[in-house]
């Protein structure tokens, strides 16, 4: 049945049948022909990929950015971000990274991460003469942090799968690893904008740097709404997402005044269809998760992969390179549910510290969600970038390179990760 | 313009102000009950369960609105390589293969509803019988065949293109 | 095609040797490998599959991946699980009745009390009701008894909880508890528990020892107290129409391994509920045990709570037995 799946799937897409029709026609055909399955049991599915808290906050931070967009708030954030590092060499796509991190850091959805910064920074980014390939790859890429840096949903399911780790550790984990992974990306945008010799502003004035900030005053307390009310434990993600939606629409309408009751409805429209767009897509991988998972394949290829491994550094390359090639097909929670409890008995044999196992998969998964064919993350970028998938592969590739290169770095130096664990111990 | 027309252009904007409404009534919600947690120390049980269920039905209705407007996502790179007659020829298969897909989900879906109705299951918080979630699922299919039907016989009738997968933006967004 | 066919040309019933079912059983629970649930999951695996001489096979779905609470309970209705192991509270939105087992301060503070109470005829005719919605009760497993955890507030009487909302399972009796007792309650999913106590979006929130330890919770709390107000109760239960399409002598297999699993479940649960306990002692949580006394002004200020939400005639007569049974095996 699942080569029949596999086979459908691939001439659905190939002949550029939507993703989630793809995926739903697919699995609906395999299943009546083949199983005794109830069909049922597929819209279940589907409706359970929808129905979780963790999703909640992805319709209001697209809200969120578009009010924040429609309203002005973008605008006066970018000239006061401009004004701070635009003169640097890669100064926007850093700005694109770097906000991406704390966006990470206040979101547990990388496709809201890629939404909320991607809707201000790619028009901004392809205006300053960057590839377009370049700034889809960076958007897609940057927000793939989301899952590593917490509070992250993935992150917590893998804790309630994997009893021997804590919450607390994988999160206090993935402040390391966030941080390896953005800063070898800033290194490679640097070198990248200096070779291309991309245009740079001059540098702001005092005087003009405090103009910015004067007038991006009310934008820039969003972040500290929203980091500030997270961390000092007063919201959630979706409450802190909620709350910004509203806070943005107050300034658009009474202190910007920028945003009409009418525009303000269109924003709405708008946001429904966008979160419609990508909700349909986790409804539908929902579906092929599950099926992969009753075919006991992946478990398979699991078992086999540890059973003939001896070396804790060739095993934890093995892991990488298979989580690497599911996370082209599959979303992250479920292939984690499908994985590890199948790798963290092994690797507890070997001795590897299943922290370090906990977030090597994280960042495998991360990385995931923008390797092609399936990455939630290419298809919001598309949204966005109105290119499609073949025009995007140059700047996937370039930020793939990179990303496994800090990979690499966290897979082998697993101190550059775990040194705040220890911190703290 | 003729009343079949204007009719259409009704439903359309009824169809786009249901999920302007439900992310409205959830976004409001969702800051009240935050506000209630600060101001009265007390919480709406039903609110997540609320906003989550309007999340739902938002999404069934949207995916209707997302064929209507040519805007699902997809790997379209073969229609790159292919003439306009194929082009078309492509878009009118993939537009009946939707259906088909439509048709199952929407029968499968109208089965759940059923199935719901008999066993009386109801949702925690709010404590409604869950079959009216989940009947936005075969209301989402329906309204999504009446539009793949609409474009596909625009396709067979006038000569331009209509745009298969997020290639442009609907009228109205 | 994978296992999956395999394993589902088998639920169709054909008669294998010595009499049994040829199949293989689809069983699911939320807990992870290394908990009590599971380990009575294996025993009754091991059971069934020497029992029937290997006829009846059991595939083992942990950890929730078979889905949430909910969907693992609706798949058991449309026939995709044919066992599941789901917390009464969870089975409640499905089957009202049993939300009896749920009502505060109902159980003694006693595992053996309570199992003595479960296993007699008013708990026989409690676990029939699950065939109103297409269930066959298969028995009770056990959880242990859950604890309040807080933060700010220690609590030692009902109305401690005014001002804390406290996260509880999907049901709508527990909802009403809190609220009865001053409080609010928020059902938040279960993996969103550590997350919603570290943020403040609960105050609080009720579990066994074994859950609040293997999860951290009582890192992000303040205060664990040993309540003895309520238990957590699992339902073994299978789709009704599969069951009843098994002979009677794979009916029979699956009952005894059901006895033999939750014995298991039982033992491994008393062996490591004060090593759990130890190290919640331990950790930096204030831990508190509530006195007699507080309990038995807790019990006084629950029993019109049991009013409240038991109102249906036919449940008051099953409660109203059950607290009989109660009170005689308390009294032994
Ligand atoms: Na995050
Ligand atoms: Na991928």
């Amino acid at each position: 049945m699942i080569t029949l799946l596999i086979i459908l799937i691939i001439a659905l897409l190939f002949i550029s049948a939507p993703i989630f029709v793809s995926l739903g026609l697919a699995s609906f055909i395999s299943v009546l022909l083949l199983s005794n399955t109830e069909p049922m049991i597929l819209v279940q599915r589907m409706f359970a990929g929808l129905d979780q808290f963790a999703l909640m906050a992805l319709p209001f931070f697209i809200l969120a950015a578009n009010i924040m967009e429609g309203g002005g708030l973008s605008d006066r954030l970018l000239r006061w971000a401009r004004a701070l590092v635009g003169h640097l060499a890669g100064g926007v796509a850093m700005t694109t990274q770097v906000s991406s991190m704390f966006f990470g850091a206040l979101s547990g959805s990388s496709p809201a991460t890629v939404v909320a910064i991607g809707k201000i920074m790619y028009p901004e980014l392809v205006r300053r003469k960057y590839d377009p390939a370049f700034a889809a790859g960076l958007l897609a890429s940057a927000g793939s942090i989301s899952l590593i840096i917490p509070p992250s949903i993935t992150l917590i399911v893998l804790a309630s799968v994997v009893t021997s780790v804590s919450v607390g550790e994988l999160f206090t984990a993935g402040i390391g690893a966030g941080l390896i992974f953005g800063i070898v990306t800033i290194i490679y945008i640097y070198v990248y904008s200096k070779k291309q010799n991309l245009p740079r502003d001059k540098r702001a004035t005092f005087r003009e740097l405090m103009q910015a900030t004067v007038k991006a005053f009310w934008a820039l307390l969003i972040p500290v709404i929203i980091l500030g009310g997270i961390y000092a434990g007063i919201f959630t993600p979706t409450e802190a997402a909620g709350i910004s939606a509203v806070y943005a629409l107050i300034i658009s309408v009474f202190v910007y005044r920028e945003m009409t009751w009418k525009k303000f409805y269109d924003v709405c429209v708008e946001s429904a269809v966008t979160s419609a767009q990508v909700l349909v897509l986790v409804a539908s991988a929902q579906i092929l998760g599950w099926l992969l998972t009753r075919s006991g394949i992946p478990q398979q290829i699991a078992g086999y992969v540890t059973e003939h491994v001896g070396s804790v550094l060739l095993f934890l390359l093995l892991i990488n390179i298979a989580l690497l090639v599911m996370g082209m097909f599959m979303e992250g929670i479920a292939a984690i549910i499908i994985v590890a409890p199948l790798i963290f008995p092994a690797a507890s044999g070997l001795g590897v510290d299943p922290v370090h196992l906990g977030i090597l998969m994280i960042c495998n998964l991360a990385i995931g969600m923008y390797t092609p064919p399936f990455g939630i993350n290419i298809f919001v970028t598309q949204t966005i970038s109105k290119l499609n998938m073949v025009e995007m592969i140059p700047g996937l590739k370039r930020f793939l390179a990179v990303q496994i290169a800090a990979l690499l770095i966290i897979t082998y130096v697993p101190e550059s990760a775990l040194f705040l664990l220890h911190l703290f111990d | 313009m003729n009343a079949l027309q204007k009719g259409l252009r009704f439903f359309y904007k009824a169809e786009e102000a249901v999920i302007a409404l439900l992310i409205i009534i959830a976004t409001a919600v969702l800051f009240f009950n935050v506000v209630m947690r600060f101001g009265f120390d007390t919480n709406a049980s039903w609110a997540n369960e609320l906003i989550r269920y309007a999340m739902i039905w938002i999404t069934f209705i949207g995916m209707a609105i997302c064929f209507r407007k040519g805007v699902h996502v997809g790997i379209d790179f073969i229609l790159h390589y292919l003439s306009k007659r194929a082009t078309k020829a492509l878009q009118f298969i993939v537009h009946v293969l939707s259906i088909l897909f439509l048709i199952f989900l929407g029968y499968f879906g109208m089965e759940l509803v059923l199935f719901s109705m008999n066993t009386g299951q109801i949702t925690p918080s709010l404590e409604i019988a869950i079959y009216w979630v989940y009947l936005i699922i075969p209301i989402g299919c329906l309204l999504s065949i009446f539009h793949l039907v609409t474009l596909s016989i625009q396709l067979l009738r006038k000569k331009e293109e209509t745009s298969l997968n997020n290639v442009t933006e609907g009228d109205s967004v | 095609g994978g296992g999956q066919e395999e394993s589902e040309g088998g639920t169709s019933g054909d008669s294998g040797s010595g009499g049994y079912n040829n199949m293989t059983i689809t069983f699911s629970h939320n807990q992870p490998e290394d908990s009590p649930e599971h380990t009575g999951a294996v025993a009754f695996k091991d059971h069934i599959e020497e029992a029937t001489d290997g006829n009846v096979t059991v595939d083992l779905y942990p950890a929730s991946q078979m889905g949430s609470l909910r969907e693992q309970v609706e798949g058991t209705q449309l026939g995709e699980i044919d066992i599941t192991m789901q917390p009464s509270a969870v089975v409640t939105p499905f089957v009202d009745s049993v939300k009896l087992i749920d009502l505060p301060y109902l159980w003694p503070a006693s595992n053996e009390q309570k199992y003595e109470v479960l296993d007699s005829e008013v708990g026989e005719e409690l676990l029939g009701t699950l065939n109103e919605g297409g269930f066959e009760g298969l028995g009770y497993w056990p959880g242990g008894f859950k604890l309040f955890t807080t933060s700010g507030t220690e609590i030692h009487e009902p109305s401690d909880f005014e001002g804390l909302t406290m996260r509880t399972m999907e049901s709508p009796a527990l909802i009403t508890q809190y609220e009865e007792w001053g409080g609010s309650a928020e059902p938040v999913a279960y993996a969103e528990v550590y997350n919603a106590l570290q943020q403040g979006v609960v105050d609080g929130q009720e579990n066994p020892l074994q859950t609040i330890y293997l999860n951290d919770f009582h890192k992000v709390q303040d205060y664990v107290v040993e309540s003895y107000h309520g238990t957590m109760t699992y339902l073994l239960m299978a789709n009704q129409s599969w069951f009843n399409g098994l002979n009677e002598q794979t009916q029979e297999a699956v009952k005894e391994a059901e006895a033999a699993g939750v014995e298991a479940a039982r033992e491994d649960l008393a062996a490591t509920e004060d090593e759990y306990r130890q190290n919640i002692k331990d950790s930096e949580a204030q831990y508190y045990e509530l006195t007699e006394e507080e309990i038995a002004n807790f019990r006084e200020a629950s029993q019109p709570i049991h009013d409240e939400i038991v109102q249906d005639e036919s449940q008051q007569e099953i409660l109203s037995k059950l607290k009989e049974k109660i009170d005689e095996v308390r009294s032994e």
